[in-house]
C-alpha cells in the first residue's frame, strides 16, 4: 500500500496526468466528436454515414451499446498509450537511477513491484472512466444534430453496455500495460520499450496478421481490440478476455522474474 | 558490537571478479572510511551491504541480519549510494515526500532533514533545477529519513563547494558521536582522514586493510622532505639519502626521503659535509594518502571511488 501511495505522488504531477490522461480523454473526445458529426443514414453499419469519411452510421449510434461505440473504437490507441505509461514509469527507475532509492526503501521487490504496477492500474482506470464519460457526454449532446436516437442507450441494457465496454477497455488498457512493464524489466529503456511494443501493436502483428490468420485471431493486438469491441466475427468475446488474461499474466510473469532476481548495477 | 560483518564476500560479474573474498567486522557507531582506487569494489561492495546486489559466494550480516534478507535490516538503514537518483520533475521536498510515504517515515522527518543538511528555501523548487551540491544535500537528507542506525554514503561531498564540504564532514562526524555507524566511501582521503575512526580499504576487488585509522598510519613511512639551495645538487641528496638506506625521489623542486623522522638532523649534517646549502627541510607527518600509497602500491591518480 505504501508502494502504491508513494507512487501516486509521481502519478499525480501535471506532466503526466496532462500527457498521459489528457491524450486518453483527448482522443477518446476527438473521435466522438468525429464520428457523431459524420453520422448519418439509417443503416446499421460502419460505412453508412452521412459522406465518405463517416466512421458510423445515426442507426448504430442509436443502439443500445450506440454511447460507447466510438470511444471502444480507439482500443489499439488506447492501449498502446497504457503500454507507453508503464514501460515508461518503469523503465525509467532504471534510467534515472530511482531504481536504487525505491529497493533499498522497499527491499521486498514483488511487493514493490505490485505496489507500481497497481497505482498504474488504478491511474489508467481512471482515466479510461473519465475518457468513458466525457465520450458518453458528447454523444449526448452531439445526438440529436446527428440525428440518432439516444433512447436506448438510457435503458438498463444501454448502462450494461456502458459498464461492460469500460470494464474491457480498461482491462485491455491494463495488460496492454503489463507487457510494456515486461518490456521495459527487460530493456531497461523507455525508448526501446515503448518503440518495440508500439511498433508490435500498430504495425507488426496487423500486417502480418494479414498473411498469418493465427497472429490475426490469436495475438495481443487483435485480443485487446476484439475485447474492446466486445468481440469480433473472429474472436468471441470469452476468448478475447481469456487471452487478454493470458497476454497480461505472461507480462506479469516476465517483470516479477527479472525484477526478483536482477542485480541493481544501475 | 558489529555493524557489519562479512565472511568470504565475493562477487563476479561474468569473468570479472569485483568483490575477492572480503571477510572484515566493523564497530558499531562511530564513523567509517571506505577507500580504494576507481573499480576497486568498492561500489559493488556497498550494494551488496543493501541489497541491490546478490553475492555470488559467501555471506554478510548488517545490524545483526544476514544480506539475504535485506528487508530485516534495511528499515534501519539510510543510504546515499553512487550519484543522487531523484524524480527530476518532482521538486527536493515531493521526492523526500515520496520516500517517506514508501519507508513510513514520519512526515514532520522531512522539515528536519531538509534543515539538517541546508535546503531549507529551496525545497520547493524542482529537482532538474538543483545544482550538483543541491543534489548531494538532498541525496543525503533521503539517507536521514528513516533515523538510521546505519547511514551508507557513497561519495557524500561530490559536488559541494568548501562550505559544504565542512557542513557535511561536520554532520557526518557529530552522527558518529551519537552512536550511529557511518560508513562512508570517498575519493578526498583528506575528508575520510578528517571524518573517521576506521578505515576499509580494498584494492582490486581485496581487501588491503580494515582497522583503525591510527593503526593504519603507522603502516606508512613518514616523510622527510629536503631542497637544496642550488637545485643541481638535489641528485647528490638523493645518493647521501640512498647511501644511509632509504628511499628517495626528485618531488616538486625538492627530494623525498621515506625515512624516520629522526633521520632529518642526521641528513642536515651529511648535506652540510657534503657542501649542501639546504634551503628547506621539513618532516612530512603520516597521512592517509601516503598509507593509501603504501598499501595499494598506485600513484596518485588511482585513488577515487
Amino acid at each position: 500500500m505504501r508502494v502504491f501511495r508513494s507512487e501516486w505522488i509521481k502519478l499525480s504531477r501535471r506532466a503526466t496526468l496532462l500527457g498521459f490522461g489528457g491524450a486518453i480523454v483527448g482522443f477518446a473526445a476527438l473521435i466522438t466528436v468525429l464520428m457523431f458529426l459524420g453520422a448519418g443514414g439509417t443503416d446499421i453499419g460502419t460505412d453508412e454515414g452521412r459522406g465518405p469519411g463517416a466512421l458510423a452510421s445515426a442507426a448504430t449510434l442509436s443502439l443500445t451499446d450506440g454511447s460507447v461505440f466510438a470511444v471502444t473504437r480507439v482500443a489499439t490507441f488506447l492501449t498502446i498509450i497504457a503500454l507507453a505509461l508503464f514501460a515508461s514509469n518503469l523503465a525509467g527507475e532504471f534510467s534515472k537511477g530511482t531504481i536504487r532509492m525505491l529497493f533499498v526503501t522497499e527491499p521486498r521487490r514483488i511487493k514493490a513491484l505490485a505496489g507500481k504496477l497497481a497505482a498504474l492500474a488504478s491511474f489508467a482506470a481512471a482515466w479510461v472512466a473519465v475518457a468513458v464519460g466525457v465520450s458518453i457526454a458528447l454523444g449526448a449532446v452531439l445526438a440529436s444534430s446527428a440525428g440518432v436516437d439516444t433512447t436506448s442507450w438510457w435503458t438498463a441494457e444501454g448502462f450494461a453496455a456502458m459498464a461492460g465496454a469500460y470494464a474491457s477497455l480498461t482491462g485491455a488498457m491494463i495488460a496492454a500495460g503489463l507487457i510494456g512493464a515486461a518490456l521495459a524489466m527487460l530493456t531497461r529503456s523507455s525508448a526501446i520499450s515503448i518503440s518495440v511494443g508500439a511498433a508490435y501493436l500498430m504495425i507488426v502483428e496487423p500486417l502480418v496478421g494479414t498473411f498469418w490468420e493465427t497472429l490475426g485471431e490469436w495475438g495481443p493486438a487483435a485480443a485487446f481490440g476484439a475485447l474492446a469491441d466486445g468481440g469480433t466475427t473472429s474472436i468471441g468475446y470469452s476468448v478475447a478476455a481469456a487471452l487478454t488474461i493470458a497476454y497480461g499474466l505472461v507480462g506479469l510473469v516476465i517483470s516479477s522474474g527479472v525484477i526478483s532476481r536482477r542485480d541493481v548495477t544501475s | 558490537m558489529t555493524s557489519i560483518e562479512t565472511n568470504g564476500l565475493t562477487k563476479d560479474f561474468g569473468e570479472l571478479r569485483a568483490v575477492d573474498d572480503i571477510s572484515m567486522t566493523l564497530p558499531d557507531g562511530g564513523v567509517i572510511g571506505l577507500i580504494g582506487p576507481n573499480g576497486a569494489g568498492k561500489s559493488t561492495m556497498i550494494r551488496m551491504l543493501l541489497g541491490l546486489v546478490a553475492p555470488s559466494s559467501g555471506d554478510a550480516e548488517v545490524l545483526g541480519q544476514s544480506i539475504r534478507n535485506p528487508s530485516a535490516y534495511l528499515a534501519r538503514v539510510g543510504a546515499l549510494i553512487e550519484a543522487p537518483a531523484f524524480h527530476p520533475s518532482l521538486t527536493g521536498e515531493e521526492n523526500l515526500r515520496l520516500l517517506a510515504t514508501l519507508g513510513g517515515h514520519p512526515r514532520r522527518r522531512i522539515s528536519g532533514v531538509i534543515e539538517t543538511v541546508g535546503l531549507t528555501g529551496r525545497e520547493r523548487d524542482r529537482y532538474r533545477q538543483y545544482s550538483l551540491g543541491m543534489k548531494q544535500r538532498l541525496g543525503i537528507a533521503a539517507a536521514l529519513l528513516p533515523d538510521p542506525d546505519l547511514l551508507v554514503l557513497d561519495e557524500p561531498t561530490n559536488g559541494l563547494d568548501p562550505e559544504g564540504i565542512v557542513e557535511i564532514r561536520q554532520l557526518i562526524s557529530d552522527l558518529g558521536a551519537d552512536g550511529k555507524t557511518v560508513l562512508v566511501s570517498s575519493h578526498l582521503l583528506s575528508e575520510i582522514q578528517a571524518a573517521c575512526e576506521w578505515i576499509v580499504m580494498i584494492d582490486r576487488g581485496a581487501m588491503v586493510f580494515s582497522g583503525p585509522l591510527d593503526d593504519l598510519l603507522g603502516i606508512a613511512q613518514p616523510t622527510i622532505r629536503a631542497a637544496a639551495e642550488d637545485q643541481y645538487r638535489h641528485h647528490d641528496l638523493i645518493q647521501i639519502a640512498e647511501g644511509a638506506g632509504f628511499h628517495a625521489v626528485l618531488s616538486n623542486d625538492g627530494v623525498e626521503i621515506e625515512a624516520p623522522a629522526t633521520w632529518a638532523a642526521d641528513l642536515n649534517r651529511l648535506a652540510w659535509h657534503a657542501g649542501i646549502n639546504l634551503r628547506e627541510l621539513q618532516v612530512v607527518a603520516n597521512d592517509l594518502e601516503g598509507a593509501f600509497f603504501a598499501m595499494t602500491g598506485t600513484g596518485s591518480k588511482g585513488v577515487g571511488k
